[in-house]
């Protein structure tokens, strides 16, 4: 537990200290601070029955899309690269405990993005006083439901991000495989329902995982207070699984 | 320690494939002593190195660091070594103190011991006053390698391991560096791997030559010098008509192992050859030189064979290339 300790302190503190971070964070923020004011100009426009946060959590995938690739991307293949593994597997440290460590810090990083975007009504509300009283741009539940989503969706889209930098050497290969697959992660569900209404009567056996697999179900469930143990399940296990198959790359590559 | 011994190794094999990497080695280290661990590329040297640092898992045989198995305890023995691999990796954007306090926390160190240990090694580096504070990525080879060295040396490990520990430094750190592997002479067990011989022989105990995977040799300069070398080299320069002299050279075939005019002229010949008995070969000399009248000797040396000329000897590389010709033990004969 103490070297699990001493790796994420450092993992952070290496965060905080490399450029890729702040590029990572203004990119964040550019995306969801433009996705923000054009969903609150457009409720000025037409008002709708969803408040602006729910409509900007549901544009979260966006961002999983492109930022966690570039948060993920260096973590482990960058060590592979320079051979600083093989060096660290020479202290008493595991391979588990390397993953895991380089998955927090990563993830303790993406929710301190996500958080931040809390501001972003704050600052509104601010800046145009009485906005607050016309439209309802804090609102307790849906931000609880929605942030619960983020943090536990988080764990799956930054173990896939994790795993796809322990498969190779290539910063740029690890930000395209974890692209690609996380694409697939958060499409999987609308796909495998649009393909069952195509041949009716053929893949019906999908309907079930379709619907367990459904990210934009999920949140929309977890904003409108709905908490199934489903989704804990699904993004709990699939982060287990993902970590544990880099876990297992790491330990065979850590001698090449 | 089991048997008194740092590093046991026996029977250790290694394949990959159906390539073997290593084949049945077996050696053995004493604590305090620094072997120099020699062979030419894609030996098995590193895939060796591996094994005993616990990164690579043996295919068959024991290896034993101090009295623990590797392959039963591959954790407990990352406490007891210190290993510095060939091209030294190190994180581009940490401090060099920020990092070997880093280091010495997972090494095990705790609170104000890794401040003092740090300076420590700083200090024994030669990096305190220079370059404690700089950013790895700015730093020349030979800071990078003296980063590595204060690394490995940060946990008090009981083995040192060191891959090509002087690659990229200038002859005033190879200087430092050789103190310092003095200086600790005795405190901990070296092993240390290089294609610089003549560094390896100005430091180490013993050394083990490996080739193909497998050990050719093992044993202190002067023994495999006994072993490999069953000749004196000899520089001679005469003066006066040698035309005679050089013609018994060649009859001498019990006396002299190989012989090579380098210059040759009315006054006289300058001649290296290597004799297989110094003494004998002085007195066929002086019986020689009093049959010629005329012919005196200018220049008379004795070379020492070098642990390169042993290595090659060791490895039969030039024998390999070139069939049976026979061809001198030590470089700069032909």
């Amino acid at each position: 537990m103490r070297q699990f300790g001493i790796l994420v302190k450092n993992e952070l503190f290496m965060l905080f200290v490399s450029p890729a971070t702040y590029v990572t964070t203004v990119l964040f923020h550019v995306l969801t601070a433009s996705f923000y004011i054009l969903i609150l100009a457009d409720y000025t426009d037409i008002p709708s029955e969803d408040i602006p946060m729910v409509v900007f959590f549901r544009l979260f995938w966006t961002v999983a899309l492109f930022v966690a690739p570039l948060l993920t991307m260096r973590s482990i293949s960058e060590e592979r690269r320079l051979g600083t593994l093989q060096t660290l597997m020479t202290t008493p440290t595991t391979t588990t405990q390397f993953v895991l460590s380089k998955f927090f810090s990563v993830y303790a990083l993406y929710m301190l993005l996500w958080l931040s975007t809390l501001l972003y009504p704050v600052l509104v509300s601010i800046a145009v006083p009485g906005l607050g009283q016309q439209i309802p741009l804090l609102d307790p539940a849906t931000i609880v439901g929605g942030f619960l989503f983020l943090s536990l969706s988080g764990l799956l889209i930054i173990s896939v991000g994790i795993f796809s930098s322990s498969i190779t050497r290539s910063v740029m290969v690890a930000a395209i495989f974890s692209f690609t697959l996380l694409f697939f992660i958060i499409a999987s569900g609308g796909l495998i329902e649009k393909l069952a209404d195509n041949m009716p009567g053929r893949i019906d056996f999908l309907d079930g995982p379709a619907e367990y697999l459904r990210m934009f179900q999920h949140l929309e469930d977890f904003i409108h207070g709905i908490l199934d143990t489903r989704p804990f399940v699904y993004y709990i296990t699939g982060a287990g699984v993902f970590l544990a198959l880099s876990t297992i790359i790491v330990d065979a590559k850590v001698d090449s | 320690m089991a048997g008194g011994f740092s590093i046991e190794v026996s029977n250790l094999n290694k394949s990959f494939g159906v390539m073997e990497a290593v084949r049945d080695i077996s050696f053995t280290v004493a604590p305090g002593e620094v072997v120099g661990f020699l062979g030419p590329n894609g030996a098995g040297k590193s895939t060796t190195i591996k094994i005993l640092c616990g990164l690579l898992a043996a295919t068959s045989g024991r290896v034993r660091i101090g009295d623990i198995s590797v392959a039963q305890f591959p954790e407990k023995i990352k406490d007891r070594v210190g290993y510095m691999p060939e091209n030294n990796p190190l994180p581009e954007d940490m401090r060099i103190n920020e990092y070997l306090a880093h280091r010495a926390r997972l090494k095990g160190l705790r609170g104000k011991e890794v401040e003092v240990r740090v300076q420590e090694v700083l200090e024994l580096c030669d990096l305190y006053r220079t370059a404690r504070s700089k950013i790895i990525s700015t730093l020349s080879k030979g800071f990078r390698q003296r980063v590595g060295i204060a690394d490995v040396l940060l946990g008090k490990p009981e083995l040192v391991i060191m891959d090509e520990p002087t690659i990229g430094l200038d002859p005033h750190q190879v200087l430092l560096m050789r103190k310092l592997i003095q200086s600790l002479k005795g405190q901990m067990t070296f092993v240390i791997s290089s294609h610089i011989l003549a560094e390896i022989e100005k430091v180490c105990d013993r050394v083990i030559i490996i080739n193909r995977g497998s050990i050719v040799a093992s044993g202190s300069s002067s023994e495999l010098r006994e072993e490999f070398i069953p000749v004196v080299g000899v520089k001679l320069i005469l003066e006066g008509d040698a035309h005679k002299f050089v013609q018994n050279l060649s009859r001498e075939k019990d006396l002299i192992h190989f012989y090579s005019i380098v210059d040759q002229s009315s006054d006289g010949a300058s001649i290296s050859l290597e004799v297989f008995d110094w003494n004998q070969f002085r007195v066929w000399l002086e019986e020689q030189l009093s049959h010629s009248s005329g012919l005196k000797i200018n220049e008379i040396a004795r070379l020492e064979s070098s642990l390169e000329d042993i290595f090659m000897a060791a490895t039969k590389r030039s024998w390999d290339d070139e069939g049976n010709k026979i061809k001198p033990y030590l470089t700069g004969m032909s």
